[in-house]
């Protein structure tokens, strides 16, 4: 499934907004918090609707809205704002549900999601008040993995997780896309994770796209990142500034260890 | 220094699970101390506690008061929480509202609360959108709005539950910078709970928590230095320290370095 934006206006949120989301590929909405980033993710889920401009779906603008909404999973910034049901389990079977899939298939593929969050059978029971902001981002993505759409829109995941939960986020969406050819949309200004996943990105500023193209550019830009007022990548950020500051080149290192094997090789 | 917050022996189980597990420590006054622990180690059920909001096994003392249902509203009078929930429970309109909501509350009066709005606008750069909507502005405006609107009336304890992760580069810097100036001028204490581990620079002490016990405490430099136990706990080190800890194995430096330029020069003569 392709999305393509085309000339989309917002009040005075969004301004000209054109963008076609290529197939099979992590997308990353960066921006400051107020750029917009949110608000595409809603032009495109319809929860805004006073919107100028058109939302293209495989090329045609009159799509099936029923097929749409089976195809593509939302998660929001926040966890709780997914959750209606009382336990984990009736959560991740509530769009199963509705899709009106057998009760038999529903149990498979809740417990393919739960595990693939890496949670395991106990949690089919607590009740979602109970758990912890770590655990209901894990469960809220669950929710989006167990319909298997074919997009999946992702709104600062990483917002509420810890290390672990976010090297295993990074995983997830790497296999997300290579194995099971899922596109993924991100929004996030957390560099360090949008680097770690993405081929392209979307640099928005007070609802303009700045600049747009292949995650590899914008890289070296710290300064552009900064004009936006967006956190660098701290990592960048240092490589960006041995550069100005001793005008000596580490563009070759693409981790930390490498910037240590610099220092090294340099005697 | 003064012990203004005193845990002892603090339990806490809900249903069945043991979230706190006999927690004992406590805080000296016009300290900056950071919470920091993976997910579900217990930072926000203690934040709720601290806030009154939960009922708790032990002893908690809070500004020479136990910290129970008779003194929750003598404690309150001094002490500011902000829940990371917080932003779904606003209940004013404008900014101009919910700055203004404690300082009416106290029966301050109004020449007073046009000084105090008056301040707080010039620190926080929020004049433009005084009468603005709260839920029009942005989660970076928000979020200052709230930590401004909470020391209106400076109170000796301050409590973030991991509420500056929306704020930008710029705001964050002021917010930071305006809590540090207040440490020092009004001896506020500041507690921050956060897992963002260039935020805990900042501070003066780090509390590390894991499956409801504190299991490292100490300064950031002791604390960042045991990097392999802070990964067993699901916690990452900031950048610079990172990176002086492996030049260090390779003894490249003699100690860690927070400062990139003095970094570099050494580095780089």
């Amino acid at each position: 499934m392709e999305i393509e934006l085309s000339n989309i206006y917002y009040r005075d949120k969004l301004v000209d907004i054109s963008y076609k989301f290529s197939k099979w590929r992590v997308t990353s909405i960066i921006g400051n918090s107020g750029s917009g980033k949110s608000l595409i993710g809603y032009v495109i889920m319809g929860l805004v609707k006073d919107y100028e401009g058109e939302v293209i779906v495989d090329g045609s603008t009159c799509y099936d809205k029923y097929d749409f909404f089976k195809n593509i999973s939302y998660v929001f910034q926040k966890p709780w704002d997914h959750f209606i049901c009382k336990t984990v389990y009736d959560e991740i079977a509530f769009s199963l549900r509705n899709f009106k899939y057998k009760e038999e298939k529903i149990d498979k593929q809740v417990r393919d999601a739960l595990k693939m969050v890496g949670l395991d059978d106990n949690y089919f029971t607590r009740e979602l008040n109970t758990l912890s902001s770590g655990e209901a981002s894990r469960v809220a993505i669950a929710t989006a993995i167990a319909t298997n759409p074919k997009v999946f829109i992702l709104d600062e995941p990483t917002i509420y997780i810890d290390v672990d939960m976010r090297n295993m986020l990074i995983e997830l969406i790497k296999k997300l896309k290579d194995k099971y050819n899922k596109n993924v949309i991100i929004m996030s200004d957390d560099m360090d994770f949008v680097y770690a996943v993405s081929d392209n990105y979307i640099l928005l500023d007070k609802g303009r796209i700045i600049k747009s193209g292949e995650i590899d550019e914008i890289k070296r830009q710290s300064d552009v990142l900064s004009s936006c007022s967006i956190y660098v990548s701290k990592f960048y950020d240092f490589i960006n500034f041995v550069n100005e500051y001793k005008g000596v080149n580490l563009e070759d290192a693409s981790n930390i260890d490498d910037i240590v094997q610099g220092v090294i090789a340099r005697e | 220094m003064t012990k203004i917050i005193n845990l002892d022996d603090v339990t806490k189980v809900i249903n069945g699970s043991i979230i706190l597990d006999k927690l004992s420590f406590s805080i000296e006054k016009g300290t900056f101390v950071s919470i920091v622990g993976g997910n579900g180690s217990g930072k926000s059920t203690l934040v709720k506690i601290l806030a009154g909001l939960y009922s708790y096994n032990g002893y908690i003392n809070i500004n020479g008061y136990r910290l129970d249902d008779d003194n929750i509203n003598l404690i309150r009078k001094n002490v500011s929480v902000i829940l990371s929930e917080m932003d779904d429970n606003i209940t004013m309109d404008t900014v101009y509202d919910v700055l203004i909501m404690e300082l009416v509350h106290l029966g301050k009066s109004d020449a007073y609360i046009r000084k105090r709005v008056n301040d707080i606008c010039n620190v926080f750069g929020i004049r433009n959108i005084l009468y603005r909507d709260m839920r029009l502005i942005s989660n970076s405006e928000r979020q200052k709005v709230m930590i401004a609107a909470s020391i209106m009336e400076v109170p000796d304890i301050l409590i973030l539950d991991d509420y500056m992760h929306q704020l930008n580069v710029k705001d964050k810097k002021l917010v930071i910078d305006y809590l540090n100036k207040l440490k020092k001028k009004n001896n506020l204490t500041i507690i921050m709970v956060t897992h963002n581990m260039e935020d805990v620079m900042n501070s003066d002490r780090v509390l590390v928590l894991d499956h409801g016990k504190l299991v490292m405490d100490g300064t950031v430099l002791q604390v960042f230095k045991k990097k392999d136990e802070l990964k067993s706990y699901g916690i990452g080190i900031s950048f610079i320290v990172d990176l002086s800890l492996r030049l260090m194995d390779k003894k490249k430096i003699k100690h860690i370095y927070l400062d990139r330029r003095k970094l570099v020069d050494v580095l780089w003569k």
